[in-house]
């Protein structure tokens, strides 16, 4: 693309931290790009789930977290303002569904496509990501990118024991592609470059995340949260998935 | 010297028994060998009617055991639309000891199971379990991968239940006459070909059946000496014989020899049982009441009263059981329900009983 910044809104959780910290510290710097950040963390009131659409805009009850956020620029959001939205980390729980798929030890690839396919759409299809999407998609012409939440640190342990391959992550996010194209957004998977074992995120991407509201680091032991390099990664990807 | 009748308890009699008896005063039909405790975890496999077992079990909070279940954050709708949560494994209905011995075999690496596929529509179907997979899979790796999962919850549950409830179902099936393998359904019923060369009908006798009944217990046993045994034989009479006889003394057959199998090896150990889940339904004492008005589907009032006479017989037998997670045990009150798993719910729930698709072919 040429000429005017792609102008981007990413909409989510704690888990935008990452990104903005990317911008900020100067991890990331795009020209082609002209980012606002705004979304709403899960200690903050209903934290995502505040979040509606209503009469062609974005609301939430946490207004002032929200315009904290968006560094004092947005209350609400008219996704019209934007070339496209992002909607980051509050979407698919990757470590989970792949938690619940591996649960009897077995290889992703032992269930038939159309099984996951049904499933995966009846777990996300109700979810509130999906339903905003859903309901955004309906009156916005821009592109909607949907990026997981990130896979566990790898300092977690959570999947030790079990061996994941490649090929499962690759049908699943063909499948969350799936989903998500025949609701009008596209799915942007986790950058490869940050995964490891095919089960978590590397510590190099996930030691010292900081909560969306501050500067202070979470403790070692959180492994949910991604740092500014992950962050980096992530727009990186947006970028280049905008441009083509 | 008296009669060694004169010191028979009143069961040993027809008379006080049974005819003098209002049918749902009849008791002490079972004599459990053993005990089954909500901490068990009991596995259960075979015909149609053997799935009215695990919906009873979970419906008191027993340990149903399901070696393959559904990830847990799929809507149970969908699972069940893919027969998860069916049966221990998802091997679908298991109609004779042969297709038992088979599964076995085929888990425990005995015997390897053959690479036929059935194809329909260009989908493919596993001959062993055709109807498992609802519009079949989408490639030949597909079913086959999904065939070794079920293998693998197979060899799970036989290394953990303590408990295996096996239903028989059939003495008819179809075999391929150059493996050697016994079909679910004939070829050409759910999917595949029908090939009178190749595709052969056998009525297994009595000696087979044992046999196989043997050898696939014994299979078990050797890998997990712990487990006990519990065998039924379905009251559902047959959708359709290809015997050449008619279809009720088809029936009357194949049930009385499942019966007499069942019966011979539960007497023959310690650790097989019998439970009279065919006699409780069929019987001339209870006039068919657990029939529904085809006179094959067993009413929700039958399936009841069977899982009643169940938990009561073991109760009264080893006293009451604790539920799992330390509730109270309010089980009998609890068995009074209607029990899910019922002619209606299936169909509701789209539980497919292969046998019930031969029904089509009807006149």
């Amino acid at each position: 693309m040429t000429g005017a910044p792609v102008r981007v809104c990413i909409i989510g959780n704690s888990h935008i931290a990452a990104l903005k910290l990317a911008i900020r510290h100067g991890f990331f710097r795009d020209d082609r790009l002209d980012v606002v950040f705004w979304g709403v963390t899960g200690t903050t009131g209903n934290g995502f789930r505040s979040i509606r659409y209503e009469n062609g805009r974005l609301v939430t009850t946490e207004t002032a977290f929200v315009r904290m956020v968006s560094e004092g620029k947005y209350e609400t959001i008219n996704p019209d303002d934007f070339n496209a939205l992002i909607f980051h980390g509050s979407t698919v729980r990757y470590t989970k569904l792949l938690d619940s798929l591996r649960r009897t030890g077995g290889d992703v690839r032992q269930y038939s496509r159309a099984f996951l396919r049904d499933g995966i759409a009846g777990w996300l299809g109700t979810s509130h990501a999906a339903t905003l999407i859903h309901r955004i998609r309906s009156s916005y012409t821009g592109r909607i990118l949907v990026s997981p939440m990130p896979l566990m640190s790898e300092d977690s342990k959570r999947f030790d024991g079990r061996t994941v391959e490649a090929g499962e992550l690759t049908l699943l996010n063909d499948i969350l592609s799936e989903f998500y194209a025949a609701g009008g957004a596209e799915f942007l998977p986790q950058p490869n470059e940050t995964i490891v074992q095919n089960k978590y995120t590397s510590t190099d991407f996930s030691i010292g995340s900081v909560p969306l509201g501050g500067d202070v680091r979470h403790r070692k032991a959180e492994y949910y949260h991604m740092n500014a390099r992950y962050g980096e990664a992530v727009l990186r990807k947006v970028s280049e998935r905008l441009q083509s | 010297m008296g009669s060694p009748y004169e010191t028979l308890p009143s069961k040993s009699f027809w008379r006080t028994a049974v005819a003098e008896k209002r049918p749902r005063q009849i008791e002490q039909l079972w004599d459990p060998k053993f005990d089954f405790l909500p901490i068990h975890k009991i596995s259960t496999m075979g015909s149609c009617f053997a799935q009215h077992f695990s919906s009873a079990l979970l419906a008191r909070n027993y340990r149903w055991f399901d070696a393959e279940s559904a990830p847990h954050v799929f809507a149970p709708e969908t699972a069940r639309k893919y027969n998860y949560g069916v049966f221990s494994a998802r091997t679908g209905n298991i109609y004779t000891t042969k297709a038992l011995k088979q599964w076995i075999f085929w888990a425990l690496g005995l015997d390897s199971p053959p690479d036929e596929i059935w194809v329909k529509d260009g989908r493919c179907y596993d001959p062993f379990r055709p109807a498992i997979e609802p519009g079949g899979f989408a490639t030949a790796q597909e079913m086959f991968d999904s065939r070794l999962a079920c293998l693998a919850a197979i060899r799970r549950m036989l290394k953990q239940a303590d408990r295996f409830v096996f239903t028989l179902g059939l003495t008819e099936g179809w075999i391929n006459r150059a493996g050697g393998f016994n079909y679910a359904v004939c070829p050409g019923t759910a999917a595949g070909e029908f090939d009178p060369d190749l595709h052969v009908f056998h009525n297994f006798g009595f000696a087979e059946i044992l046999t196989d009944l043997t050898a696939a217990i014994d299979a078990i046993r050797a890998e997990s000496p712990h487990i006990r045994f519990l065998l039924t034989v379905s009251p559902v009479p047959l959708v359709a014989t290809a015997s050449d006889k008619h279809v009720l003394t088809a029936t009357s057959y194949s049930k009385s020899v499942l019966r007499a199998v069942a019966g011979e090896h539960a007497d023959a150990r310690e650790d097989v049982d019998y439970f009279p889940s065919y006699e409780i339904i069929t019987a001339p004492a209870f006039k068919g009441r657990f029939y529904e008005a085809n006179l094959r589907s067993v009413r929700p009032a039958g399936v009841n009263f069977v899982m009643k006479t169940f938990f009561s017989s073991l109760h009264q037998k080893f006293g009451a059981s604790q539920p799992h997670g330390g509730k109270k045990s309010g089980r009998l009150k609890q068995a009074d329900r209607p029990v899910p798993g019922t002619r209606d719910e299936m169909e509701e729930n789209g539980v497919v009983c292969e046998e019930q698709m031969l029904e089509a072919f009807a006149r």
